[in-house]
């Protein structure tokens, strides 16, 4: 009986020594080769949406900036550079597709210390703290060095999506298809605009009725990562502007605890929500649920920029 | 059997339809000329998996299943005669399919969320 158990043990490693180098291999070759339906749970992709891969080729030769702009899509759509760069301001706009809080931290982690920025605009959208940032994970894998800290976010975010993820953007790595991979500034109906800024063609949205009452929810995980960021820009001795950017109001009023987050927010800094600070219209001024169109971002980035210019200290 | 099957499926229809408009409704879909076109991949961003990847996935499972149909677990006997290499290649394969295809439960990423 026992030597039957030792034989089945001696068997299974054999089989687990031959499997796993076999499961790299062919996660390698589906990732490079194969068609993307039969990439399900593979998101290995240099240069996806939202020209990740051209914002952090650019960020890591930056250099200092008075402005630094963090978030999720509505950061990276949000945030003209060029209007701020218009008042005089040297800014990036670190903003990705989804980005949650512990990918902040990971950018943070990275950047900060060469950006060494004097104020942070951290858009604070709800719905990243609800996301388990797994998207965003295999977002930046694919597009920057696998780093430790990337490492400490695998560990954060885990799952098959980011092992299957994980492997590909090892090798690319190695291979140096990273380093030498150039993005499309103009893809499609996007355009990638230098410091970080994706202008998306003019385009509005077409209003869907949509009066189903929703609650905003929040993950611990995201909190705390949220927390500890604010503590790491406080410790750069950066001024940290918390904002949350506008969206569609006719989607925004179907929320109904947006002042518990409202009231969150302002215990942890200096917070602004402009969804109630201007008065936008879901059609002319964004493209779809929520994002801002051109004329929004520029009448968001107006008021934003007015907000700057009273407080001059922030920038000092 | 395939007569079976596809009656079978088409009955259950009006079982899961709300009423009969609605299962009329939905044969009447069903057969309709978009029978005969060729779906674009725009139209399944956000859904489970593409169907040509789950024509692939149930074509290969069913050509196991009937190959293996004598035996008490289809891939038994599957490449027994083979060299173990093979053998254990093909293993290699279905776990790889398991992590490739397997459902998981994460924030679904749709690119014009945030």
């Amino acid at each position: 009986m026992t030597k039957e158990i030792l034989n089945l043990l001696k068997k299974g490693l054999l089989f687990a020594a031959f499997a796993i180098p076999a499961y790299f291999v062919l996660l390698l070759i589906t990732a490079n080769w194969a068609p993307d339906p039969f990439k399900r749970n593979i998101n290995f992709r240099m240069g996806s949406y939202g020209h990740m891969h051209s914002r952090l080729k650019e960020v890591s030769e930056s250099g200092q900036v008075e402005l630094l702009f963090l978030g999720s899509s509505h950061t990276y759509r949000g945030f003209d550079t060029r209007l701020f760069e218009a008042e005089g301001w040297r800014v990036f706009n670190l903003g990705s597709s989804s980005q949650s809080h512990l990918q902040t931290q990971v950018l943070l982690q990275r950047y900060l210390q060469s950006l060494r920025p004097k104020l942070i605009i951290y858009e604070v959208y709800p719905g990243t703290f609800a996301t388990d940032g797994v998207e965003s994970s295999t977002d930046i894998l694919s597009n920057d060095l696998v780093d430790r800290y990337a490492w400490t976010m695998v560990l954060k975010t885990p799952g098959l999506k980011v092992f299957n993820t994980l492997v590909p953007a090892l090798w690319s790595d190695w291979t140096g298809q990273k380093s030498t991979y150039i993005e499309e500034a103009v893809k499609g109906p996007d355009t990638y605009v230098p410091r970080g800024y994706v202008e998306m063609e003019l385009q509005h949205y077409k209003t869907v009725r949509d009066t189903s009452s929703r609650e905003w929810t929040w993950r611990s995980k995201q909190l705390r990562a949220f927390a500890q960021n604010l503590e790491m820009l406080k410790d750069a001795g950066a001024e940290v502007l918390l904002v949350m950017a506008p969206i569609p109001p006719g989607h925004y009023r179907n929320y109904k605890n947006t002042a518990v987050f409202d009231s969150l927010m302002q215990n942890l800094g200096r917070y602004y929500n402009f969804n109630d600070l201007m008065l936008l219209n879901d059609s002319l001024h964004f493209y779809d649920a929520h994002h801002l169109n051109q004329l929004g971002v520029e009448a968001f980035n107006r008021e934003l920029i007015k907000l700057l210019k009273a407080e001059p200290e922030w920038l000092k | 059997m395939g007569t079976t099957f596809a009656l079978t499926v088409l009955a259950w229809v009006f079982f899961r339809a709300e009423d009969m408009a609605h299962a009329m409704a939905y044969l009447k879909g069903i057969f309709s000329t978009s029978l005969f076109t060729v779906p674009k991949g725009a139209h399944f961003l956000g859904s489970a998996m593409h169907p040509f990847v789950l024509f692939f996935l149930l074509g290969f499972f069913i050509l196991i299943e009937w190959f293996g149909r004598k035996e008490q677990y289809a891939i038994e006997a599957t490449l027994i005669s083979q060299p173990r290499f093979l053998r254990w290649l093909f293993y290699a394969l279905l776990i790889f399919m398991l992590g490739v295809f397997a459902q998981t439960n994460e924030t679904p990423f749709i690119y014009f969320q945030f």
